[in-house]
């Protein structure tokens, strides 16, 4: 039964996790590797992704295996109380969404950050990501002279 | 919130495309990068279709026009993304009465003189007054309707005209603006072709269209070709209603409902150039609907949603003395001034 075959996958700090084929198909990246060289047994390295992580997406994964039994409403409860950490650990999983390519979960923390930025400063984005403002004084002020009430 | 590393520009992307317009219009100031993004047509275009989805970018706007001793306008958004359906009007920026539909986050309007405006951004153009050259006495009265052109990538605005040579004789007049360009252009019908219908248009491939009221036909006009004509219609025009149904002009005749039946009819489309119609289907009102004509007044309109099982609903709207204006809007970030300047954004 295909349903029932494991795959083991190694985290970048050299944790092993054996799941279902199942779980592991959600991700497309694993997908590609599976069926491209259909290993029996061996080992798939995730190298861009810690144990930490790898053990919180694969929480997603097992979760979001179609189930008949679990309808819409129990799903997006769940969800919900899935993404709600720390910006960092969001961000640690956007990335191992990224990489793993788990398109409903990347859509998932996305729209949980967006709800998390939407009333933000400029200031604080810049903190939060790090970025250096490359803009002069004046140009920073023109953009709140045009648009002054998205400011406000 | 602690600070992240380097985050790809592909996440970056994808998570400024959830925001709302008011947001990103502040980040845009976060960094050159930043700015650069958010000013990116293939951006606009990603965010513009996740706001169909997103809570709060997908509206429903409801325009009451001026009523007698109240002299305000008052436009209201409805965010049915949220569970209440929140009712919030606008800030009086923009004295909306009778827009048109909203094309790419844009809408038009007539009154007091023709516009554009982006309600998500803000912005607004003020178009010339008008090509027409109307004597002094006379009176007048105009409808704006803007569509997008994808195969020139422009927005055409066309604008009908009742011009009344008294109290009860009056003329149609037709001209089209392109945004971008200075004037508006008179357009010459090759037949009669009747104004009434131009409010309540749909457009479909192209092409809008209006019921042509006095008589069994159709008016199409082809937005590119900027040519008015009219198609024969499948039933008579009276009590009818032009609409979309899966991407098709549509017919919706309910006269039996009127005349005191318990019906409405629908044909489909097939062909625009014969005007070849199919008879889609008769649809049987339940019996609650005897009950509901009778309460209610004549100035109510009824809406009601097939996806949840055509559930008719008696309205609670007594006392607003004439029908709100009523369309869907969608939030975005389309630039009037590159419509209008492209070579100078």
């Amino acid at each position: 039964m295909a349903f029932t075959k494991k795959v083991t996958l190694k985290s970048s700090d050299g944790e092993l996790f054996i799941i279902d084929r199942a779980v592991a198909l959600q991700s497309r990246t694993i997908q590609y590797v599976l069926e491209d060289t259909n290993p029996v047994d061996a080992i798939i390295p995730v190298p861009a992704v810690d144990a930490r992580t790898l053990s919180k997406v694969l929480e997603y994964c097992k979760k979001h295996l179609i189930d008949l039994n679990t309808d819409f409403e129990d799903y997006s409860k769940w969800d919900k109380d899935f993404v709600d950490a720390e910006v960092w650990m969001l961000y640690d999983l956007i990335m191992a969404a990224d990489y793993l390519h788990i398109p409903p979960l990347i859509d998932l923390i996305c729209d949980k950050i967006a709800s998390m930025f939407k009333g933000q400063t400029p200031d604080k984005i810049r903190e939060i990501f790090n970025i250096d403002n490359d803009f002069s004084k004046e140009e920073e002020e023109d953009f709140k002279k045009k648009s002054g009430w998205a400011f406000k | 919130m602690t600070a992240v590393d380097e985050i790809p520009d592909d996440v970056v992307v994808e998570i400024l495309a959830r925001l709302p317009v008011k947001s990103l219009l502040r980040f845009r100031c976060v960094c050159k990068l930043w700015r650069s993004i958010i000013s990116d047509s293939s951006f606009i275009e990603l965010h513009r279709t996740l706001s169909f989805t997103r809570a709060g970018g997908n509206l429903l706007l409801l325009c009451f026009p001026s009523v007698a001793h109240w002299p305000w306008r008052l436009l209201f958004y409805i965010d049915h993304s949220e569970e209440e359906g929140r009712c919030n009007a606008f800030r009086n920026d923009f004295s909306l009465s009778g827009f048109s539909e909203c094309i790419n986050g844009l809408i038009c309007q007539d009154d007091p003189q023709p516009q554009v405006c982006n309600l998500s951004t803000k912005e607004r153009v003020i178009l010339p007054t008008t090509a027409m050259d109307f004597p002094k006495w006379i009176q007048t009265s105009s409808h704006c309707s803007l569509r997008f052109e994808p195969r020139n990538n422009t927005y055409k605005i066309l604008r009908t005209w009742k011009v009344y040579w008294s109290s009860l004789v009056w003329s149609p007049r037709f001209e089209i603006f392109t945004l971008g360009s200075n004037t508006w252009r008179s357009l010459i019908p090759e037949s009669n072709i009747s104004v009434l219908g131009h409010r309540h248009s749909v457009c479909v491939g192209g092409t809008m269209y209006w019921n042509n009221l006095r008589e069994k036909n159709v008016v199409a006009f082809d937005v590119a070709e900027e040519r008015l004509r009219l198609v024969p219609s499948p039933c008579r025009t009276i009590h009818s209603a032009i609409v979309q149904l899966d991407g098709r002009v549509a017919m919706v005749n309910y006269h039996g409902l009127v005349d005191g039946g318990d019906s409405m009819r629908v044909w489909v489309q097939e062909d625009d150039r014969n005007g070849n119609w199919s008879m889609e289907k008769k649809i049987v009102f339940p019996s609650i609907w005897r009950d509901v004509k009778r309460g209610m007044p004549s100035f109510c309109h009824l809406i009601f949603e097939t996806t949840h099982g055509a559930e008719l609903v008696k309205p609670e709207m007594y006392g607003v003395g004439c029908p709100p204006s009523v369309c869907n809007y969608v939030e975005s970030l389309v630039s009037l001034r590159e419509i209008i300047n492209p070579n100078n954004s």
